[in-house]
């Protein structure tokens, strides 16, 4: 569903201005980048206080739409400008983080409906240990998120990658201001990545490790062969778009040559699919196949090298402080998010119920406490609610319109045909303040007299 | 190609040997009996004999990631820029490939911290999360910038051109940017101001925390791990921030740059002496303070081209 609704939106976007809209002036590309970069730090500060793991992962879309939108801009900007190559380049790195987008996050809602099938709650604070119980469930999770927290080697990467890289293409830019702007969309752009980090920490590890936090995790078991097929199968399509980035990119390219765009594939991949360079001058180099097969090649050595050693292993209660672990002892969610929660408070505005039941007056000493928090969207405190707000407003005066008597309704005739009249004399044959300020004077008399009438 | 090994073995050699130089010099200057410099190497001999304790709530994950977190630090050792001059290096990999790098070990690291269910780990994974997300902005900025006044982002390349060509001309913007990265080595490897690596108090710490439920070989890794992220920010910071003496002949040449990762660890030590460790939500503002330097670097180098 994410994968592909979203992604109609940005596809509308791209034939849109594409189409129709195709010498765009500069300030959209700012634009779009600017509404990028806010998306992409909002959403995923949201993502991060967020405890539904649906809608976790629904905010996390709002992030990574804004990534998307940053390499567009960027792509925008780079247009207006006349860099063709670096602007290719950018388009092809907002497509690609498109259809990795697709990948990863498809997985990651198949996962979390995967674990709401068998826990039947989807707040993470109930879930926990579900590693031990749903093994492929918890592998392929781990895969998506380290995919879209853009670590390396994933596809994540290498397209986040490839924005960055743009970015860094502003250096070419003949424009100091704009020069001097884009940091700021780097700096957003990092926080991102970096504050995803930190969400897919808190969504793995709350979900999948450590002790079960509710019955219905203990019981959970994992899913049926379809479901796991599902998964396995979406594995698959993340793993693909990390290996053969090559042949994606060239197909990206040659859709965008059809736009009529400069190719760059030539320019990436200048020395066969080893190595992917940067098309701007002195860009980086990054090779992800080279870095995937180190990875995985170190990691096989050191744990042939642990196995070699034969150490003896036992499993036993470790230490924590002389108590004993259980569930209620572990982190929470809203624990993990804490110190991040604590640092944006002045976004969040965080709704807080702390209450404690002490004992014979003591500060400290307290026998219950209860602490819940709860964060509301800045969007919806002022945007859904307000306009809500309003409607709730009008109805009530269409609701009271409706129980007038008859002659309010003869006087609200006769208003409107008052209004008729002025505004064809105001607007459509002559103009003088004069009139606009006697007959609106005069209109809001007989509306006052006529309609309002009297409070009651 | 043999510097080039070379090079890669000694950093490993050496990694341990800076963290035990860095606690003995402090312990000197605070007129204690200093630990021995090989206390390291003692240490880690020490885990590789001892059994190996998984916590009884741990899972697959405390096997697997213990090698994740070391891996991609080795992998990034053969990717620092050369300390001889004409040595073969790695021209391919970039700055972001190696911040990704150090960021991927974090995140098992995290993962680790959570998987054995008991509240130090976690809260040792929270903060640990908090910090991360702060440090990886002002370390992108940063390369930014030096990538900027190298002439190239990647990091061999980038080490070389400095080496070359030092960039006399930005000489402001390139002091701003190694504050930046000086604050950004300090915070990444948890030194004083932002986290006290000697402690196991739970007001204090951050890494420890984490690994409080990791015993014998594993922790032996994982100590490995950290020692290694210090040597790749220390050599880093050596050889784009400190580009010279590499002319030499290769002995004196790595003479050189191993004193230079010497006189870098003596200069964490005296910090960690002077200040004391900062609360967890005063930490951001010391990252600010690197955010903005890696901000005023690129400005001058944009503006005032200095």
């Amino acid at each position: 569903m994410s994968g592909v609704m979203l992604k109609v939106a940005i596809y509308g976007m791209f034939r849109f201005l594409f189409d129709v809209l195709y010498p765009w002036p500069l300030e959209w590309g700012v634009l779009i980048l600017v509404i990028g970069s806010l998306s992409a730090l909002i959403g995923v500060l949201y993502a991060l206080s967020e405890h539904d793991i649906k809608a976790l992962l629904a905010n996390h879309s709002i992030e990574n739409i804004g990534i998307i939108l940053i390499g567009f801009g960027m792509g925008m900007i780079f247009d207006s400008m006349h860099l063709k190559v670096l602007s290719s380049f950018a388009f092809i790195a907002a497509i690609f983080h498109t259809f990795n987008h697709m990948s990863f996050k498809s997985l990651l809602f198949m996962g979390a409906g995967s674990v709401l099938h068998q826990t039947h709650t989807k707040n993470i604070e109930k879930y926990g240990g579900l590693i031990k119980r749903m093994p492929v469930t918890a592998l392929t999770f781990l895969l998506a998120s380290v995919s879209i927290s853009a670590l390396p080697p994933t596809n994540g990467f290498l397209s986040e990658w490839m924005i960055f890289q743009s970015m860094l293409g502003s250096s070419h830019l003949d424009n100091t201001s704009l020069k001097l702007a884009i940091p700021f969309a780097v700096f957003a752009l990092a926080m991102t990545g970096g504050l995803a980090i930190a969400c897919f920490v808190k969504a793995y590890g709350i979900t999948f490790l450590g002790l079960h936090r509710s019955t219905n995790a203990k019981h959970a078991h994992e899913v049926n062969s379809l479901m796991r097929t599902g998964m396995v199968l979406m594995a698959g399509v993340v793993i693909s778009l990390m290996l053969f980035t090559p042949w994606y990119i060239g197909q990206f390219d040659a859709a965008l040559v059809g736009l009529g765009h400069t190719s760059v594939y030539a320019r990436l991949f200048p020395e066969g699919i080893w190595h992917m360079h940067s098309a701007g001058m002195h860009g980086g180099v990054v090779s992800p196949l080279i870095l995937l097969g180190a990875l995985l090649g170190v990691t096989a050595l050191l744990m042939f090298g642990y196995k070699a050693l034969r150490v003896k292993e036992r499993i036993h209660r470790t230490w924590s402080c002389g108590y004993r672990t259980g569930a209620r002892t572990q982190y929470s969610a809203t624990g993990f998010a804490g110190p991040i929660r604590r640092f944006f408070g002045w976004l969040y505005k965080p709704d807080e119920h702390f209450h404690k039941e002490s004992i014979a007056g003591h500060g400290s000493k307290f026998s219950d406490s209860h602490y819940e928090v709860h964060v509301k969207p800045l969007f919806e405190t002022t945007l859904y609610d307000r306009v809500a707000k309003a409607a709730n407003f009008m109805s009530y005066w269409v609701y009271r319109l409706s129980h007038f008597e008859q002659t309010r309704y003869a006087a609200m005739i006769f208003n409107l045909m008052l209004t008729v009249l002025f505004s064809y004399r105001i607007f459509a044959h002559e103009f003088s303040w004069a009139t606009l300020l006697l007959e609106g004077t005069v209109m809001i008399i007989s509306i006052k007299i006529l309609i309002i009438g009297e409070k009651r | 190609m043999i510097a080039y090994l070379l090079t890669i073995v000694l950093l490993l050699l050496i990694a341990p040997l800076l963290l035990s130089f860095i606690k003995a010099l402090k312990m000197r200057l605070l007129f204690k009996k200093p630990v021995s410099i090989w206390q390291g190497y003692r240490n880690f001999a020490k885990l590789m004999h001892k059994e190996t304790i998984v916590s009884e709530e741990a899972s697959a994950i405390t096997r697997v990631a213990p090698f994740l977190v070391l891996s991609p630090l080795l992998v990034i050792l053969f990717f620092l820029p050369p300390v001889v001059h004409g040595a073969y290096y790695v021209s391919f990999v970039d700055a972001f490939t190696i911040t990704g790098l150090i960021a991927l070990s974090t995140f098992f690291l995290m993962l680790l911290g959570l998987d054995s269910a008991s509240a130090f780990g976690g809260m040792g994974s929270s903060r640990e999360a908090f910090i991360a997300a702060l440090v990886e902005p002002a370390m992108v900025l940063t390369i930014f910038s030096v990538s900027m006044m190298a002439g190239d982002l990647g990091v061999g390349q980038a080490g070389v051109n400095l080496a070359a060509h030092f960039p006399k001309e930005h000489m402001a913007s390139f002091l701003f940017a190694a504050i930046s990265f000086f604050i950004l080595l300090i915070a990444e490897n948890g030194r004083i101001p932002v986290d006290n690596p000697e402690t196991h108090l739970e007001l204090t710490m951050v890494h420890e925390a984490m690994v409080l439920d990791i015993t014998g070989v594993y922790l032996a890794i994982i100590e490995t791990a950290s020692s290694v992220k210090f040597v790749i920010f220390a050599s880093l910071f050596a050889s784009l921030f400190l580009p010279f003496g590499l002319d030499y002949s290769t002995p004196v040449a790595i003479g050189v740059f191993v004193f230079k990762l010497f006189a870098i660890a003596a200069a964490v030590a005296l910090i960690e002496v002077n200040t004391a460790k900062l609360r967890l939500f005063k930490v951001p503002n010391l990252l600010g303070i690197a955010i903005v330097f890696a901000f005023l670097s690129l400005i001058t180098f944009y503006v005032l081209g200095a």
